[in-house]
């Protein structure tokens, strides 16, 4: 291309020249051959025509060496200059329409001061040329927030770096823009600062976007309270805030109390107008520092620091359930809920941030329980315990899967007939450490597992076994067995039983009694009555253990169909010396009695209290008093070797029995008078029937004494003795009163310790009437003065 | 002080045995707890958690002091110790099987023969007894 212009040049001078030798020859030839023609031309002509010779040859020379590039020259800079005009013009345009702004600064020093700013100006920030230029306009109108992050930027631009950053600069309507500020710094040849030239863009739209996404990453779109992401974000800050300064701080699991309900009438418009009531009232009780989130539904979540002691925060608390519990104004009508928190403190509780919000759950669900519209503090030490109690769970489910586990058998004897007829089982456990512990210390921590029905499985199998065992070597006795309130309450029992006992013949399974515990009975009467009807179908006795203890009513005793109560041993031991209990026990008697069921007593020490419930009529019973429980191989050879003892044929008597009898009850009464007599005596307003009290006649002693008792006894000299000692009794017991009243502790101490005093030699006394009773009873010695 | 106020842990407490102060330390705010839950809610229902626990704890704890006189050979070389140190122990779930007897039947133990009992058998035990143990156990660790 290069050569081709350049040879167009050459040839287009080529061509002139030819042209102007050819001009010039033509004009020489011209002006000779006129000259030969018009020969001699007068000296003026000739001199116009040399003249004008000259012209033809110079004004083309001098059109085209001289005005023609001079020309050319000229309109070329005009050109030059329009398109830099029209360059401009498209610029300045440019920059007008777009969003970009321009500045520049001069530097003085380290100031910066605004020189020139584009034009558009005013569109973007909506301020007038004047008003930027204005020393401090810049620094103005820049957002507080931001200062620090642009001058760190401007530092770095005087480093040399070119200079990016972004802030927020207030729009002369108030209204705040986002700001992508990019800098240079111009330097001279000196390598001197001179100017910094910066662009602007306004970057609000993308920022505003940003701001949205991250809400949507970080924030609930229902209520814009922080969703769980952010909430452990400001965990982990709060906490090791916390570290440094040893306040609290307080995790807690809100959950809403009565939200579905508001859902189901007002709809989810209404439920989503009430969380975000809610999310509002949170707000308001907490500081700027806390952070209350909403995790999804109806679940919240807080977190509250700065506390120097847990009352604190439980006021903080009682607050926010308050609040949360005030009525709600939803779609115009009414609506209630209320909040169960549960909180769990840190570094009270050290745990990790997880387990923290697992911790005020934890307690949350405990909240609930106790009754909502509450907090609970979540306890670590009941996760210790939780966790004991799960060991010992496993150890126990060890314990069965590897025969650590033995039944023991404790006879059930009629004391009457002496006979046995039964044994109750009842499971030991051989513990590796500890040895034998007995059921009641540790059946407990499995009641409510189901490891409690896989063992009531395994104590039928082992008893259904010893019983078919024992029936082939002669021994026909009842054994019972417990049943948890657990297993009786699930449905499959029966139809398990029934699958448990399907392998032995009628006559072992009708051996097989169940005891149930009258107060587990009570809990789901609908299923206990039907299994209770199902295992007697099935051919198994059944009975009511711990007889009452359930406050069953006899409406309750008519539904439940059973063979057997059993009087609870606690009213047993107290028989003979509470009124209360003793009533119980002739009530569940007569009960018994009633129902047409064989009535049992457990837990007989004494004999004294074998006799006293035969006398009421119950002949049948169980205790230390008569035999321990024992391994299922020395059972047989105890029932060989039993020998009813001879006392309870007393009790067969009747005319010595009934003595014997009156002489019981007299001791159970004066026992309750003694403690009565104190209590009221300590009582010192309690002065209405003290004299009825003291009067030694009045009492139920008192009674017995000069009744029924001086009748039968009236020559035997312990029985004489017995009325000084009672009457001395009620003497210290009217003194008693008197020190108690007028505060004289000391006295009063001296006096307690006499009446205990005449209370064993009493006790004595009647011991030594009821031994001469049997004695005579038995023909030896007849009672004489 | 009265034998419902809280047991404040310190240093006299300390056996010296991790394992054992670890659950001395949960078995005192036991009690602890129980002693402030009591004072606001004296209840059936509290008494039975309490003991269910005590029972737990009491099992779990016992098995671990037990096994280390196992281990130690305490019964051999201490025999009347370690019989009344496991004599405590058994006496202790005796009575909290009886407080639950006890309420089973409707008479419920007052809150402070409860606390007082609790307080009377952890800092006697602690204090003596176990102390008996540990420094027997610190020492044959310290011959090994």
């Amino acid at each position: 291309m290069k050569v081709t212009a350049q040879s167009t040049v050459v040839t287009s001078a080529r061509n002139l020249i030819l042209v102007l030798v050819c001009a010039i020859f033509l004009g020489e030839t011209l002006s000779h051959m006129l000259t030969y023609w018009l020969s001699p031309l007068p000296p003026l002509a000739q001199a116009l025509l040399d003249s004008s010779l000259l012209a033809m040859i110079a004004l083309p020379t001098f059109y085209y060496f001289l005005l023609r590039p001079v020309t050319a020259h000229i309109a070329e800079r005009k050109r030059e200059e329009l398109e830099l005009r029209e360059a401009n013009l498209r610029l300045t345009h440019l920059i007008n329409t777009s969003s970009t702004l321009l500045f520049s600064m001069r530097v003085s020093g380290k100031q910066l001061q605004t020189e020139w700013v584009s034009d558009n100006l005013y569109s973007v920030l909506g301020y007038s040329r004047e008003e930027a230029l204005h020393p401090d306009w810049w620094h103005h109108h820049l957002h507080p927030k931001d200062v620090e992050r642009v001058v760190l930027a401007t530092a770095r631009l005087f480093n040399g770096l070119p200079v990016a950053v972004d802030y927020r600069f207030m729009h002369k309507d108030g209204h705040e823009i986002w700001v992508h500020d990019e800098q240079k710094l111009v330097v001279d040849e000196q390598g001197e600062p001179v100017e910094v030239v910066s662009s602007w863009a306004d970057i609000t739209a993308r920022k505003t976007a940003e701001e949205e996404i991250r809400k949507l990453a970080f924030y609930d779109t229902l209520t814009q309270l922080p969703n769980r992401r952010l909430m452990s974000d400001r965990m982990l800050q709060m906490l090791s805030h916390s570290r440094r300064t040893g306040e609290l701080v307080a995790v807690c699991m809100l959950d809403l109390d009565g939200f579905k309900q508001v859902n189901d009438t007002l709809g989810h418009e209404g439920g989503d107008a009430l969380l975000r009531e809610v999310a509002q009232r949170l707000r308001e009780c907490i500081r700027r520092e806390d952070t209350a989130a909403r995790f999804g539904g109806d679940e919240f979540a807080l977190l509250l620091g700065g506390f120097k002691r847990t009352q604190e925060c439980e006021q903080m608390l009682a607050r926010i359930v308050a609040a949360v519990a005030a009525p709600y104004q939803v779609c115009g009508k009414i609506a209630r809920v209320s909040a169960s928190i549960g909180v769990t403190l840190f570094p009270n509780d050290g745990s990790d941030p997880d387990l923290l919000l697992r911790h005020a759950d934890h307690a949350m669900y405990e909240a609930k329980q106790a009754g909502k519209n509450r907090y609970q503090l979540f306890d670590p030490r009941h996760e210790q315990i939780q966790q004991a109690n799960q060991g010992m769970m496993d150890k126990i489910a060890y314990a069965l899967a590897n025969h650590q586990l033995e039944l023991f058998y404790q006879p059930k004897v009629n004391c009457r007939k002496g006979t046995v007829v039964g044994a109750e089982a009842l499971v030991r456990w051989h513990h590796p450490v500890l040895g034998l512990v007995s059921p009641a210390e540790f059946l407990p921590l499995i009641e409510r597992d189901d490891l409690i029905v896989a063992l009531g499985e395994w104590v039928i199998q082992n008893a259904l076994q010893q019983l078919s065992v024992w029936r082939s070597a002669g021994l026909d006795i009842k054994v019972s067995v417990n049943i948890a309130a657990r297993q009786l309450h699930q449905k499959e029992f029966p139809q398990r039983l029934k699958q448990l006992v399907a392998g032995y013949e009628a006559k072992v399974v009708s051996r097989l009694e169940i005891e149930i515990v009258e107060s587990a009975a009570l809990e789901d009467m609908v299923t206990v009555s039907a299994a209770i009807r199902e295992c007697r179908a099935t051919g198994v006795r059944v009975s009511l253990d711990d007889f009452g203890t359930g406050f069953s009513s006899l409406a309750h005793l008519k539904r439940f169909v059973v063979d057997e109560l059993k009087i609870d041993r606690s009213f047993i031991a107290n028989m003979l010396h509470d009124p209360g209990s003793l009533a119980i026990v002739e009530g569940v008697i007569g009960l018994a009695a009633s129902f047409r069921h064989q009535v049992i007593a457990e837990g007989v020490e004494q004999v004294d209290q074998i006799l006293l419930l035969m006398e009421l009529g119950c002949d049948v019973m169980q205790g230390y008093g008569i035999a321990h429980p024992m391994p299922a191989e020395r059972f047989p050879a105890w029932c060989t070797g039993f020998v009813p003892d001879p006392l309870w044929k007393l009790s067969s008597s009747p005319g010595y029995s009934r003595d014997y009898f009156n002489l019981l009850l007299a001791e159970a009464n004066h026992h309750y008078w003694i403690n009565q007599a104190i209590t009221s005596s300590k009582d010192t307003h309690g002065d209405a029937g003290m004299d009825e009290l003291l009067d030694h006649r009045q009492c139920p002693f008192g009674q017995w004494y000069y009744r029924g008792g001086i009748r039968r006894f009236r020559d035997v000299s312990e029985f004489r003795a017995l009325e000084t000692v009672h009457r001395n009794m009620h003497q210290i017991a009217a003194r008693l009163s008197e020190h108690y009243r007028t505060g004289n502790q000391f006295k009063a101490a001296a006096d307690e310790a006499e009446f205990l005093m005449r209370q064993n030699e009493m006790t004595g006394l009647l011991r030594r009437l009821r031994e001469m009773l049997a004695e005579e009873m038995f023909g030896k010695k007849p009672i004489t003065p | 002080m009265a034998d419902y106020d809280p047991i404040v842990w310190n240093d006299s407490y300390i056996t010296g045995v991790a394992e054992i102060d670890d659950q001395h330390r949960i078995l005192v705010n036991t009690f602890n707890a129980a002693n402030a839950e009591l004072l606001v809610n004296y209840s059936a229902q509290l008494l039975e958690q309490i003991s269910y626990d005590l029972l737990s704890y009491a099992l779990y704890h016992f098995e671990t002091e037990e096994k280390l006189m196992q281990e130690y050979g305490y019964g051999e070389q201490k025999t009347e110790d370690a019989n009344l140190h496991t004599q405590q122990h058994r006496s202790f779930s005796a009575k909290v099987v009886a407080v639950r007897d006890g309420i089973k039947a409707g008479n419920l133990i007052s809150r402070e023969d409860l606390l007082s009992f609790l307080n009377g058998w952890l800092i006697q035990h602690i204090l003596n007894t176990d102390k008996q143990l540990a420094s027997f156990i610190l020492a044959r660790r310290g011959a090994l």
